[in-house]
């Protein structure tokens, strides 16, 4: 356990400290994620779950910094691989986009570029990252499209995006992301647009090349069904503060923050869980609209007065389980 | 594709249909009549009656119609009461001036407004793009008529650069081989002929120009904007490219569509600026026929030159489509 034995500890792969994310409006400045801290080890399949609002996705384009600094700013410290990413020149930035560090989106029906086919969308990214040839980028890519179960990659190669499903899609999305052998891969609701069925099969071959490659993942989901099946380490976001993070185990095992419990009772029981409901009353408040203390004290049926005074401090248990509440559950 | 091309000439046949039987109605609805037109004023009612009959003036429209289109059917359009020659070899002898003039102003209007609202675009709320939205509405909103005059008085009257009308000075050297001035000098290789070609070209092309950039730009600017903010161009930072690598490759491609769109409609714009544009100019061009062919009444000529009109505009739109198809390949496999 990391905490035990800090010394002996692998360094992470990925580490936020203290990350705060502002969105900037012309002179307003809104913050959208406040002081969020998780490492992410190496193999390891991290996943950031929140409703929609939480400010999951604003973490990830700020670890890409995907978004211009003058409409998102970042405080607090990202580093990758021990490097500060902060302070790293975009030249620089974009070694790491597409190389070390990529990214899977959320809709794969418009992640693509219609007008071009597949393969050369593949090929795009080895032509930056790789000095392969063209025929060695030709074989790599045929290579990346058998990995993600294409039957006929070369054919595949040459279809365009509208010529494939969405699940294909994703599939094919997942193999550009892999084209340069990434450490570190963000996975922003890849299933979140595709049927169930393909939802397992995208997430089967993420966590088969994530074992097969030890590839660190930052899962991004607000499904907490396929959390409990493939996550290891789990951050629950709500109002862009982390309520919760810990291993899997402990935080949807025995989940000691409301929110999360509040959570998981949305899961259907077929699922997990044991008693079901329909949902949690109430709406994720906007980032404008921040009550003072614990965010979610308003939806809470735990909350008293206290939890609307000043910030909550952070409960650390067994050195890798955090807990931001007043009223834990467990 | 070899059937969507047979089946949109056949779709042209109702619309031609549709188009020359408008001009014969609207024609004989207009006060005046050729015959009291063309002839001189001491001309007896008997001669104007003779002259009436010839042409067939006398007959029911329905039966004016019908023979037009039995001699249409032979790609015959007639012949011009004015210049008592066929109507097929006046406009032939037309085409090259006026096909010439809208290719510089369409090759103008697409260098200008493309490059214009690309920048405009990629500097978004900046100052640039302010100054570019003033020029292309202004360009938008003036009449070409009065932009031509402008042109006239200032670059030609006042700074005497360019001719202000005609096409080529009487006693042209260069041998014709295609009709059109700037080429023939090529093939000929006289570079001086080509430059005086085109300073009697340059301010009928910049005024019809002018009215398209205004579009145009303003389609590039805000179709480079949408494709900019779509999920793929998203992907390909993620994928660590450089912008300018995203714009050329991913950006433009994708805006490209819109902007094809609306220079195939902008073509229609071309065909009938070119007609006030020729009158202006005093351009030798189909334009400047037709206008005389109305004034008076000369209807085979009119008819026939409208006729081309839409037969010339459906043939652009055919083109159009066809360039759709090799740029999205979502229409490409749509038809097996």
């Amino acid at each position: 356990m990391p905490g035990t034995e800090p010394a002996e500890a692998e360094k992470p792969v990925f580490s936020a400290r203290n990350l705060s994310i502002f969105a900037r409006n012309g002179q307003k400045r809104i913050r959208i994620v406040s002081d969020v801290s998780f490492d992410i080890a190496h193999g390891e399949f991290f996943a950031l779950v929140g409703e929609s609002g939480s400010g999951k996705t604003m973490i990830a384009r700020a670890i890409m910094r995907l978004l211009p600094r003058h409409m998102l700013e970042v405080e607090g410290e990202l580093s990758f691989q021990g490097r500060p990413l902060a302070d790293l020149p975009e030249a620089e930035m974009r070694k790491l986009r597409g190389g070390a560090i990529s990214m899977i989106f959320q809709e794969p029906m418009t992640s693509l570029d219609p007008l071009m086919p597949i393969g050369r969308q593949i090929e795009e990214t080895l032509e930056i990252h790789s000095d392969l040839g063209r025929k060695a980028r030709l074989d790599r890519i045929k290579e990346l499209l058998s990995e993600v179960r294409f039957a006929e990659p070369a054919k595949t190669a040459m279809l365009y995006p509208h010529e494939l499903s969405g699940g294909m899609r994703q599939r094919a999305m997942i193999a550009m992301a892999l084209a340069n052998n990434p450490t570190l891969l963000i996975a922003d609701e890849p299933t979140t647009a595709l049927d169930v069925t393909i939802q397992r099969e995208v997430m089967e071959i993420i966590y088969r090349l994530k074992e097969k490659h030890r590839l660190s993942v930052l899962f991004i989901s607000h499904d907490l069904s396929l959390v409990h099946q493939y996550a290891e380490t789990v951050g629950v976001l709500y109002g862009g503060v982390l309520m919760e993070s810990g291993p899997e185990e402990k935080v949807i095992g025995r989940s000691a923050h409301p929110y999360t419990a509040a959570l998981l009772n949305c899961v259907p029981r077929r699922r997990i869980g044991d008693e079901r409901r329909s949902g949690i009353a109430g709406a994720v408040p906007s980032p404008l609209e921040w009550p003072p203390g614990c965010r979610f004290k308003d939806r809470c049926e735990y909350a008293g007065t206290d939890c609307a005074a000043g910030s909550i401090p952070i409960e650390e248990r067994d050195g890798d389980w955090t807990i931001r509440c007043l009223r834990p559950l467990t | 594709m070899l059937n969507f091309i047979v089946s949109r000439v056949l779709g042209a046949i109702p619309v031609l249909l549709i188009v020359t039987m408008a001009i014969f109605g609207l024609l004989r609805l207009a006060p005046g009549d050729a015959a009291d037109l063309l002839l001189p004023d001491d001309a007896t009612d008997e001669q104007v009656e003779e002259m009436r009959e010839a042409w067939g003036l006398d007959r029911p429209v329905w039966e004016q119609y019908g023979r037009f289109l039995g001699n249409l059917a032979s790609f015959d359009l007639g012949e011009s009461y004015r210049y008592r020659a066929p109507v097929f070899d006046l406009i032939l002898d037309r085409l090259p001036a006026t096909l010439e003039l809208s290719f510089y102003a369409l090759l103008v209007a697409i260098l200008v407004s493309v490059p214009l609202g690309m920048i405009a675009a990629l500097n978004k709320g900046k100052i640039i793009d302010a100054l570019v939205s003033v020029f292309s509405i202004s360009g938008v909103s003036a009449p070409s008529f009065w932009i031509g005059i402008l042109l006239v008085l200032f670059l030609s009257g006042y700074m005497n650069l360019f001719p202000s009308s005609g096409r080529v000075p009487y006693g042209w050297p260069v041998p014709e081989v295609t009709g059109f001035v700037t080429l023939d000098a090529l093939l000929a290789g006289a570079f001086d002929k080509f430059v005086e070609g085109l300073s009697y070209l340059a301010l009928p092309a910049l005024t019809l120009a002018f009215a398209m950039i205004g579009i145009i730009s303003r389609i590039t600017r805000s179709s480079v904007i949408d494709a900019g903010q779509e999920e793929h161009v998203f992907t390909a930072v993620a994928k660590g490219m450089t912008r300018r690598a995203i714009v050329r490759r991913h950006l433009m491609p994708n805006a490209a569509i819109p902007i094809i769109t609306i220079i195939g409609l902008e073509l229609g714009a071309l065909i009938s600026g070119s007609i006030i544009v020729e009158v202006v100019f005093s351009w030798p061009g189909i334009g400047t026929l037709l206008f005389q062919a109305i004034s008076v009444r000369d209807m085979p000529l009119t008819t026939g030159i409208v006729a081309s009109y839409t037969v010339f505009f459906i043939l652009l739109n055919l083109m159009i489509d066809i360039v759709y198809t090799m740029f999205d390949p979502r229409l490409r496999s749509n038809k097996g």
